[in-house]
């Protein structure tokens, strides 16, 4: 698969990164570097543990590293989890924030899982 | 610029994403380049490498110290003068980027960052703080040579008043290296002076004027063999304000801080601290501090040098007379001060009588050489 089928599959902005990091050989390094980071997992854990401090800043992780990436399809629900996470810092969630937070992990997981399998097949 | 041969320049990336660092440090290939995952790593680094690091890509959001708190460290350190950052951050919220700015940033880059920006951006803060720090160099050298040519010529006109006097020229290199011990202990022992090192050089230079009134006292009193009659002592003790007189003039025109310390000294080394000196009798702090020590100084070598009407007292000899008071009293602290130098001043005459300060040596040729021909 070409970098700019990749792109394609898990909905990013090809252009977009080819213009800000110049080389699609760039693009692709830094792109197969994304399957070695833990922030996902890490944002997993901590919203497991309910520390949401550390959950905010896992989630603020990924949603720039997908900006550096143009991963348009995974950063927009990583950026609504990271506001959402912001505001949440310094006290517990009611049930129905709780939800939507949960809501969001999952959406945040769906994407990341796309988005690492498509890749794995660069 | 970026690529000198003999120094690549350095470049701390904090960040917490090992994937933003190793992008930013694929940009910057070029450069030699340093990591911290979080603000206490960064700072570590910072404490480590010092100013050798050229500058700081910053992140806001991290774990254990963020940001904020590096930029305030930085801050409390003074870093911030001579080290630029750069934050790069996914945070656009405008007090956050003014907040940034603030506390001393150079430059904010929003996440996601184009490589081209981030380069030119790293280039041009590099390229400036480069030039400022030339800038920077290039005064202080100026200053330097200013004060050492200050310096020289404050030495051609003491030694020529020394020659008239009929003396060595000794002397004045004397009392400058003693001021200079002296006011060194001083500031050792107490801030009651608040005496910095280059209070002390002033000082120590302004020292050798401290008899330049003595140009006006007639020859046939300054070098008469023996000693003076009451009449011929009081003409001689006008020196000290005359010397004052004459530099006086000059302030009116140079607000000079060399001239203004030359003045204390000329118009107040012969006071004393009981307030029993000339010629205004002023009595204990109301002597500034570097007419006390040039006074102290001065006593203290006319006591270990030869003179017509008198031989030479010993180091120890002359110590004895100025702690028990034989030529007036001196300010308890100084006197603590001449006890704890001793040694070194000892020393330091032998050194200048054998004529191993090679720059005064050179001075006291010259000068001699003037007067004979």
């Amino acid at each position: 698969m070409t970098v700019q089928e990749c792109y394609e599959k898990i909905n990013g902005n090809y252009q977009g990164v080819i213009a800000r990091l110049m080389t699609e050989e760039r693009v692709k390094k830094f792109a197969m570097m994304f399957l070695k980071d833990t922030s996902c997992e890490k944002l997993q854990e901590s919203l497991a543990a309910q520390d949401y401090a550390e959950a905010f800043r896992a989630a603020h992780t990924l949603k720039g590293i997908c900006q550096n990436l143009d991963f348009t399809g995974l950063q927009e629900p990583a950026n609504t989890l990271t506001e959402l996470l912001r505001d949440l810092e310094e006290k517990q969630p009611s049930d129905e924030e709780a939800k939507r937070v949960q809501a969001l992990m999952e959406q945040v997981r769906t994407q990341y899982e796309i988005t690492v399998s498509a890749i794995q097949e660069l | 610029m970026i690529n000198r041969e003999e120094h690549k320049q350095t470049i701390l990336i904090v960040d917490d994403s090992m994937m933003n660092r190793s992008i930013l440090a694929d940009i910057l290939e070029d450069y030699e380049i340093l990591e911290g995952s979080n603000g206490e790593e960064g700072i570590e680094m910072l404490e480590k490498y010092g100013e050798k690091i050229d500058m700081v890509l910053l992140d806001i959001v991290m774990p254990v110290m963020d940001g904020f708190e590096v930029l305030g460290t930085m801050n409390r350190h003074h870093w911030i003068e001579n080290i630029p950052v750069i934050m790069i951050s996914a945070e656009d919220d405008p007090t956050l980027v003014a907040k940034a700015y603030e506390l001393g940033v150079t430059d904010y880059i929003s996440r996601p960052f184009d490589s081209l920006v981030v380069r030119r951006r790293v280039v041009n803060a590099l390229t400036l703080y480069e030039k400022q720090k030339k800038l920077i160099d290039m005064v202080v050298e100026q200053i330097h040579e200013k004060e050492e040519s200050n310096g020289v010529m404050v030495m051609v006109l003491s030694h020529i008043v020394e020659f008239r006097n009929g003396e060595s020229g000794l002397h004045v290199i004397h009392i400058k290296l003693m001021t200079e011990l002296l006011l060194e202990c001083l500031m050792r022992k107490t801030d009651q002076y608040k005496l910095t090192h280059s209070d002390i050089q002033l000082i120590s230079t302004a020292s050798a004027l401290h008899d330049i009134g003595k140009i006006s006292i007639p020859e046939e009193v300054i070098n008469k063999p023996g000693r003076l009659t009451n009449d011929e002592f009081e003409i001689m003790k006008t020196h000290s304000a005359i010397g004052a007189a004459m530099l006086k003039d000059l302030l009116e025109h140079h607000n000079e801080p060399l001239i203004k310390v030359a003045y204390e000294i000329c118009r107040w080394h012969h006071e004393r601290y009981n307030g029993r000196g000339y010629p205004d009798g002023l009595e204990g702090e109301e002597i500034p501090i570097s007419a006390q020590v040039v006074s102290l100084a001065d006593v203290y070598d006319a006591l270990t040098s030869e003179r017509v009407y008198k031989k030479a007292f010993s180091h120890e000899k002359a110590v004895d007379m100025i702690l028990n008071g034989e030529c007036g009293v001196f300010n308890p602290l100084l006197l603590e001060c001449l006890l704890e130098v001793q040694d070194q001043l000892k020393k330091g005459m032998g050194d200048s009588a054998m004529g191993h300060s090679s720059d005064q040596q050179d001075v006291r040729n010259m000068v001699q050489n003037l007067l004979h021909q």
